[in-house]
């Protein structure tokens, strides 16, 4: 009886402790901001060719676009007219909701909205999606649960007051959502590897080696001049084939190894920038980069620290130097040049009396 | 107490949900012929999932389509290349790539859409030198649809045929075997290139 009951206090205790903080907070808001701007170079990518792709007379015919979302029972906002500015409007508004994912503005509501557009955008032509598109829209509703605007952001003081109205009992299942949502974007990114892993194991290419001669000599994924010192090396096409296999099978259990954690997050970044520079599947790689991120979280925080840090010495560098203007100094009057008091004032320091602008900016480019 | 109960109910969704996700995933069994519609129809259509990524065979050829048109004279165009100008806008653009390219791989690759189990079954036919079982009704509709898609794809690739004026539009698919690795420093190795002619389809029915 006695030895159940520390079992069971136990089992709250280790409740509370992964209930209690948030963990990866700083890797999972780098994963929001990286996969904010994947889905914007989404847009921006194929921008000169939207309406050929995505307009209500593109390529894909509308009406198989229709049978489709029927189809999934799902749903498009680009389904809901044929009309050109409808197209326009919800293709523009997409790109600026995953600007503002990208930039951490608008917090989890905007996050939600993003995936919608998207969502909306990937069905409208599925032909064209990869691996990176399908693991962005799973992973977005799952970062929805995270405190992922805790970092590279910018608070524009609604959310906050919005989250001061929250009722406290569902503020303090706050770290128990964002710690469920960092363990679905982690599990999903070594179910990406291990399933992807164990079929490589099981395809005759890869377990000659030889896979890497075949893929890099794709045209849709060659880089000519470069592709071809990889493929005719043969050392390189087996440690590539076999090097990525193994990695992709044994990637779980680096990252449950807390010691081994970072490297084999480290690893999978190589691996995958490895493929956007090689491959110029770009998008797909830095989707999987971006999910590595919270395998890395202290090293971004670290990161984050040290750019502060440097942020602030440089500041100050600046600041001391003779010719930046007092802080605190009382503004002046800016003359009838157009100069501003402080690109005026910083002319005559230098000791000059001219009052125009071009000196002016001048010597304000060269304080700077 | 909320908190814990959060976490638990949490973390028991999250099992049920990686469980099916895996499931989906899993190799061609039993289990999941009996029971892999239902996994699937759970996690269709915003958690469906296919981590393959070239496996277990990546492509080991070139492939692509050209395109003719046939005007209201009765002429033909010759075949146009409407494959290659994407790649190699691709090819020249490391970052983000524009996914115009895609269209032809992407569509050729619909024309391909089949079950696993189909699958197994006709490469166990082929093995066995038994007559191959015919495309299903599904498997038919999703080739149509594809053949249509490329139709209509090179139409709007080659908008000076025939003065802009084309009744009718061939494809053609084309598959360029890569010299396998055995033959690698073989300079006399072949490259075969197969080519299939698809039938001739009426421009009105595309627009």
């Amino acid at each position: 009886m006695k030895g159940m009951k520390g079992r069971f206090a136990g089992f709250t205790a280790l409740l509370d402790r992964l209930s209690g903080s948030p963990a990866a907070v700083a890797g999972v808001s780098g994963t929001r901001a990286l996969i904010g701007f994947i889905g914007f170079m989404f847009y921006a990518s194929n921008y000169g060719e939207r309406d050929y792709l995505f307009g209500p007379h593109g390529v894909y015919l509308w009406q198989d676009f229709i049978d489709g979302v029927q189809e999934n029972g799902t749903f498009s906002l680009y389904a809901l007219s044929t009309s050109g500015a409808w197209f326009e409007l919800v293709f523009h508004l997409g790109m600026i909701a995953a600007l503002a994912v990208t930039f951490g503005v608008g917090g989890r509501l905007v996050l939600a909205v993003h995936w919608v557009f998207l969502w909306s955008v990937y069905q409208r032509i599925p032909l064209i999606l990869d691996g990176g598109d399908n693991l962005a829209y799973i992973v977005l509703p799952m970062l929805l649960l995270t405190n992922c605007y805790d970092r590279f952001s910018f608070s524009t003081g609604l959310v906050r007051r919005w989250a001061d109205r929250v009722p406290g009992v569902v503020r303090a299942m706050s770290p128990a959502l964002h710690n469920l949502g960092v363990a679905a974007v982690a599990g999903q990114i070594c179910l990406v590897y291990v399933v992807s892993g164990l079929y490589k194991v099981q395809g005759r290419m890869w377990q000659d080696g030889t896979a890497l001669f075949y893929v890099l000599r794709i045209p849709e994924f060659e880089w000519p001049g470069v592709s071809r010192l990889l493929y005719e090396n043969d050392m390189l096409v087996m440690a590539g084939t076999y090097g990525a296999t193994l990695f992709m099978v044994y990637f779980p259990l680096g990252v449950l190894v807390p010691s081994l954690r970072p490297w084999a997050a480290l690893g999978s970044i190589g691996l995958h920038l490895s493929i956007a520079l090689l491959m110029g599947l770009t998008s797909f790689a830095l989707t999987m980069v971006a999910c590595d991120l919270i395998f890395l979280s202290k090293g971004v925080e670290a990161g984050l620290r040290r750019a502060r840090a440097t942020g602030r010495r440089l500041g100050g560098v600046l600041r001391d130097r003779k010719m930046w203007p007092e802080r605190d100094a009382p503004p002046v009057a800016a003359e009838h040049t157009g100069n501003t008091g402080v690109l005026t004032r910083t002319a005559e320091k230098m000791g000059s009396i001219s009052g125009s602008t071009e000196q002016a900016d001048h010597n304000a480019a060269r304080t700077a | 107490m909320a908190r814990r109960a959060a976490l638990l109910v949490g973390a028991a969704l999250l099992g049920v949900y990686f469980a099916l996700a895996a499931f989906s995933q899993a190799p061609l069994s039993p289990a999941k012929i009996r029971y892999g519609d239902k996994a699937n129809t759970v996690l269709s259509p915003y958690f469906t999932q296919d981590w393959l990524l070239f496996a277990p065979e990546p492509l080991a050829d070139d492939r692509g389509i050209l395109a003719r048109a046939s005007c209201p004279d009765g002429t033909q165009t010759p075949f146009y290349d409407v494959t290659n100008p994407y790649i190699e806008r691709t090819q020249k653009d490391r970052f983000f790539p524009s996914r115009m390219s895609r269209l032809v791989s992407g569509g050729m690759q619909s024309m391909e859409n089949t079950d696993p189990f189909l699958n197994r079954v006709r490469q166990q036919e082929a093995e066995r030198d038994k007559p191959v079982l015919p495309p299903l009704p599904f498997e038919e509709r999703s080739r149509e649809s594809a053949v249509r898609f490329l139709a209509r794809y090179s139409l709007t690739q080659m908008p000076g045929a025939c003065d802009g004026k084309p009744e009718k539009v061939q494809v053609r698919l084309y598959v360029h075997e890569f010299r396998p690795w055995s033959k690698r420093n073989d300079p006399e190795a072949k490259e075969p290139v197969h080519a299939e002619d698809l039938n001739w389809l009426k421009v009105g029915e595309l627009r």
